[in-house]
C-alpha cells in the first residue's frame, strides 16, 4: 500500500450490511489509501455530506457510490440533491445497485449520474468492479480540487 | 253466320235493290219492243200510201191513154209516160218494204206481172193511134171499148186489195201488240217496286227480331251479373257487334267475378288474420278491426270502435303514439312502432305496428302484432345477457389480474430474491476463496455443494425473471425481418454452434409483426435445444417458413435425438426436465419462454416428432403488412449473407 499519499475518501451509500463487508473487501485488497464511511440511508448519507449534527466533521468525499433501494430517502432522491447542491455536485457519483431496470438508468444518466452499474451476482465479478471503479476513478480520471474542506 | 247487323241491313237493300232494277229492266226491255212495233206499223202505213200511189198512177196513164187515143194529141200522153218511169220504181220500193213477208212477196211479184202486161196494152193502144187515120182510132177505140183493158185492171185492183188486206191486218196485230207490250211493262213494274219493299220489309223484320231477342238476352244476363250472379254466362250467338258486346259482357262478368272471388279472400283474410289489422281515420277513431283484436284485447270490436283509440294506449305511451299518428299524416309508412294497448281486463299488450296512411282518404292502414310476450322474453334474454356479460368481464377482469399478480409476482420475487442470494453466493465464494483446504474435507464439501445450489437458484431466479419479463417488459409490436433475427440468433449461438459443428440452413424467411427481442430469443432457445439435445453425428437444423392466410408458419427441425410424443405437452411447462442434469444442462425454462412469446403473439406452437428420429419445431407469427402479401414477390424476404445458405 501507498501510505505516503493523503487517504482517499470514499462515502459508500448502502443499507445492506452484506454489500457493505464486501464492498470494504474488496476495497481491502485495492493498493490506494483509502477511507470509506458508510451512510446506510437517504437521510444519513445527505446528513454526512452537508456535515449536519454529528456529522460536522466529516471530511468532503472524492467518490461516492450510492445505491438506489434505499431507506427514507431513495437513491434517486439523494442523486438529486447532490448534482442541485453547487457544494456538492461536483463530486462524482458512481450508482452501484442491483437493479438493471432501464428506468432507474435512465432516471439516473437524466439527473447526472457519473456512471451507472449493477452489480455482479459473481464474487470475482464484484470484487473486480469495485477494483475497477477506484482504478478509474481515482487514479486514472484528475478530479477537481477539494473545496470547503 | 259471319254477318254484322250493317251488314244484314245492308244485304236486305241489295235484293230489294236488285229486284227494282230488274223491274226496271224489264220496263225498258218492253219499251224498245214498243218502238220497234211502232215503227212496224208506220211501215205498213208506208206500204198502204205506196199501193195507193201505184194504183193512181195507174189509173192517171190509162186515163192519158185513153184521151190520147179519142183525141190524138199528145199532151194527153204525158201520165202514161210518167207512170212508165216511175211505177218499176214503186214496186221495187213496196217489194223492200214487204220483204219479211212472203206471201207479200208473191203478190208483189203478181201485181209486176200484171202492170207489165197492162202497160204492154196500153203501149199497143198507143201504137194503132199513131199508126193511122181514123182507121187507127176506130181500132183503138175498138180496142178501149173490147174491154180488155177494164179487165187487166179489176186484175190489178184484186191484187192490190189482196195487198191492203195483208197489210191492215197485219197493222191491226201490230197495234194490239203495242198495247199489250206497255201494258205487261207497267205491271211488271209495278210487281218488281212491292217485291222490293217487301224485301226490304223482310230483312228489316228479320234483323229487328234478331236484334230484339239478343239485346233481350244481354239485358237479361246483365241483370243477372248485376244481382251478383258472376257465374252467369249470355249466349253470344253471331260473331257481329251485338256478339262482340256480349263477349265483352261475358268477360266482365268474368273478371267481376274473379274480383268477387279476390275480395272475398280477401276478406278471410281480414277476418282470420292472427294479427291485428285495423283502418284507422286521421280523426283518431278506429274505421274498422278484424276480429283478433276482440280476441288479444278482450275488448269487443264495437267498444273498440266507440271511442278515440288513443284512450286504449298506455299513458306513458300516448305522447309518441300522437306524434307517430301525426308524422303518418304526412309520411305515409309507420315502421315497428311499439306501444301498449290496454285489455279488457285492465292489463296491457305490447303491440308491434306496421302502419301506411293514405293521406288523401285520411285513413291508416294498419297492421299490428302482440309481441307482449317476445319483449318479455327479449327483456328476459338483455337481462341474462348483461347478467353473464357483466360475470365474465368479472371473471376476465379477475383472471387478468391474477395473471398481471402472477407475472409482476414472479418479477418481484426473482428481483428481490436475487438480492439474498447475491449475498449466499458472494458470501460462499468468499468462504471458499478464503478458507478451501484451511478447513477438514467435510467442510470443503459443504461449502462446494451450498455454492453449486446457490448458483443452479441464481439460474433458476433469472430464468424465472426472464419468463415473466415475457408478459411485462415487452416491446410494442414493429416488423420484424426473420432473416436478420436469425443472424442475431446464431451470433449469440456461435460458441455452442462453432463446438457441435452444426449446420444451419433457412428458407427464404419473411418479414413478421412482433416484438424483435422476443423473436430472437425464440429462435435462439429453439435453435440452442436442437443443438443442445444433439444425437451422435453433427446436428443439421433447418429453420422453415412458409406462408399460410394471414400468418406464416416456421418450423426449426434437427436430426437429434427427437422426443417422446408423450411428453410434447410437458416440454412447454417451466420448469419441466426430461433429462438428468448429468446428460443435459438447463433449467427447462427455454420452451416454456418459447411458448410465452408465441402465444404473446397470437400464434401457435408444436412438436412433431420420435425418439431417435429429430424433433421439428412448429409455430406461427402474424405476417407483416397486408394479408395478401406474397411471400416470393416480398421485398422483405431476407437477403443476409446466410440465406439460403449453410452455416457451420
Amino acid at each position: 500500500m501507498n501510505n505516503s499519499a493523503p487517504p482517499i475518501h470514499i462515502l459508500l451509500v448502502e443499507d445492506n450490511p452484506g454489500d457493505v463487508r464486501l464492498t470494504r473487501e474488496a476495497l481491502r485488497e485495492f493498493k490506494v489509501n483509502n477511507l470509506m464511511e458508510v451512510a446506510a440511508d437517504g437521510m444519513a448519507a445527505l446528513a454526512h455530506l452537508r456535515r449536519e449534527g454529528a456529522n460536522f466533521s466529516k471530511p468532503r468525499p472524492d467518490l461516492i457510490l450510492l445505491d438506489l433501494n434505499l431507506p427514507k430517502k431513495s437513491g434517486i432522491e439523494v442523486l438529486k440533491e447532490i448534482k442541485s447542491d453547487p457544494e456538492l455536485m461536483s463530486i462524482p457519483v458512481v450508482i452501484l445497485t442491483t437493479s438493471a431496470a432501464e428506468q432507474d438508468v435512465v432516471k439516473s444518466y437524466n439527473l447526472h449520474a457519473n456512471c451507472y452499474i449493477t452489480k455482479p451476482v459473481e464474487l470475482q465479478q464484484f470484487l473486480d468492479v469495485v477494483k475497477a471503479i477506484e482504478e478509474f476513478w481515482i487514479t486514472i480520471v484528475k478530479l477537481p480540487p477539494k473545496t470547503g474542506s | 253466320m259471319r254477318l254484322s247487323v250493317g251488314e244484314k241491313i245492308g244485304a236486305g237493300y241489295l235484293l230489294a235493290i236488285a229486284i227494282i232494277v230488274a223491274g226496271w229492266a224489264a220496263l225498258h226491255a218492253s219499251t224498245r219492243r214498243l218502238a220497234e212495233t211502232q215503227a212496224l206499223h208506220a211501215h205498213t202505213l208506208e206500204v198502204l200510201d205506196q199501193l195507193g200511189l201505184f194504183e193512181s198512177a195507174i189509173k192517171d196513164a190509162e186515163t192519158g191513154v185513153r184521151g190520147y187515143i179519142i183525141t190524138g194529141q199528145p199532151e194527153f200522153l204525158a201520165p202514161y209516160q210518167e207512170a212508165q218511169d216511175r211505177e218499176e220504181g214503186e214496186l221495187d220500193r213496196i217489194e223492200r218494204l214487204t220483204r219479211d213477208n212472203p206471201e207479200q212477196q208473191r203478190r208483189i211479184a203478181r201485181l209486176r206481172g200484171l202492170w207489165r202486161e197492162k202497160e204492154k196494152m196500153l203501149r199497143n193502144n198507143i201504137e194503132t193511134r199513131d199508126r193511122g187515120g181514123a182507121a187507127a182510132a176506130a181500132a183503138a177505140a175498138d180496142l178501149v171499148q173490147s174491154g180488155t183493158g177494164n179487165r187487166k185492171m179489176g186484175e190489178i185492183r184484186a191484187v192490190l186489195n189482196e195487198l191492203r188486206r195483208e197489210e191492215n191486218r197485219l197493222l191491226l196485230i201490230r197495234n194490239q201488240a203495242v198495247h199489250d207490250d206497255s201494258h205487261n211493262a207497267v205491271r211488271l213494274l209495278a210487281v218488281c217496286s212491292l217485291a222490293g219493299v217487301l224485301a226490304i220489309l223482310f230483312a228489316g223484320t228479320l234483323v229487328l227480331r234478331d236484334i230484339t231477342t239478343r239485346v233481350k238476352r244481354l239485358t237479361q244476363g246483365s241483370a243477372r251479373i248485376g244481382a251478383g250472379d258472376y257465374a252467369a254466362r249470355i249466349p253470344e250467338g253471331s260473331r257481329d257487334e251485338l256478339g262482340e258486346l256480349t263477349g265483352a259482357f261475358n268477360r266482365m262478368a268474368g273478371q267481376l267475378g274473379q274480383l268477387q272471388e279476390v275480395s272475398r279472400e280477401r276478406d278471410s283474410f281480414f277476418t282470420l288474420s292472427l294479427d291485428l289489422i285495423c283502418i284507422a281515420g286521421f280523426d283518431g277513431y278506429f274505421k274498422q278491426l278484424n276480429p283478433a283484436w276482440a280476441a288479444t284485447l278482450g275488448h269487443p270490436v264495437a267498444g273498440l270502435t266507440a271511442r278515440p283509440f288513443i284512450e286504449f294506449v298506455h299513458p306513458d305511451d300516448r305522447t309518441a303514439t300522437l306524434a307517430a299518428a301525426q308524422g303518418l299524416a304526412t309520411a305515409d309508412t309507420l315502421v315497428a312502432f311499439e306501444n301498449r294497448y290496454r285489455c279488457h281486463d285492465g292489463s296491457y299488450r305490447w303491440l308491434r305496428w306496421n302502419v301506411r296512411s293514405d293521406v288523401k282518404r285520411k285513413l291508416m292502414y294498419a297492421v299490428a302484432r302482440d309481441v307482449t310476450e317476445q319483449k318479455r322474453s327479449a327483456a328476459e334474454i338483455i337481462r341474462l345477457n348483461a347478467d353473464l356479460e357483466a360475470r365474465v368481464s368479472l371473471r376476465t377482469e379477475e383472471l387478468a389480474r391474477s395473471n398481471t399478480e402472477l407475472e409482476r409476482f414472479a418479477y418481484v420475487a426473482s428481483h428481490d430474491l436475487q438480492e439474498p442470494l447475491r449475498m449466499v453466493a458472494s458470501y460462499l465464494q468468499l468462504l471458499q476463496r478464503r478458507y478451501q483446504g484451511k478447513l477438514d474435507a467435510d467442510a470443503d464439501e459443504f461449502i462446494g455443494f451450498a455454492v453449486d445450489g446457490a448458483s443452479r437458484m441464481k439460474a433458476l431466479i433469472n430464468d424465472l425473471l426472464a419468463l415473466s419479463r415475457v408478459g411485462t417488459q415487452g416491446k410494442a409490436f414493429g416488423p420484424v425481418d426473420c432473416g436478420k433475427i436469425l443472424n442475431d440468433a446464431l451470433d449469440d449461438l456461435q460458441l455452442a454452434v462453432a463446438d457441435s459443428g452444426a449446420a444451419v440452413t433457412h428458407d427464404p424467411l419473411p418479414t413478421v409483426t412482433g416484438d424483435e427481442v422476443q423473436l430472437t430469443r425464440l429462435l435462439q432457445n429453439l435453435i440452442g435445444n436442437a443443438v443442445k439435445f444433439r444425437g451422435d453425428t453433427p446436428p443439421r437444423i433447418h429453420v422453415g417458413a412458409r406462408r399460410e392466410g394471414g400468418d406464416w408458419h416456421f418450423s426449426v427441425r434437427d436430426n437429434g435425438i427427437g422426443i417422446d410424443p408423450q411428453y410434447f405437452d410437458r416440454v412447454f411447462l417451466i420448469f419441466q426436465r426430461l433429462h438428468g442434469r448429468e446428460e443435459f444442462s438447463g433449467t427447462g425454462i427455454g420452451l416454456a419462454v418459447c411458448k410465452k412469446i408465441v402465444e404473446r403473439h397470437r400464434g401457435k406452437i408444436w412438436i412433431e416428432s420420435r425418439p431417435g428420429e429429430g424433433a421439428t419445431f412448429h409455430f406461427t407469427l402474424p405476417a407483416a403488412g397486408a394479408r395478401a402479401e406474397d411471400p416470393a414477390a416480398s421485398p422483405s424476404l431476407s437477403s443476409s449473407p446466410v440465406s439460403g445458405g449453410t452455416l457451420p
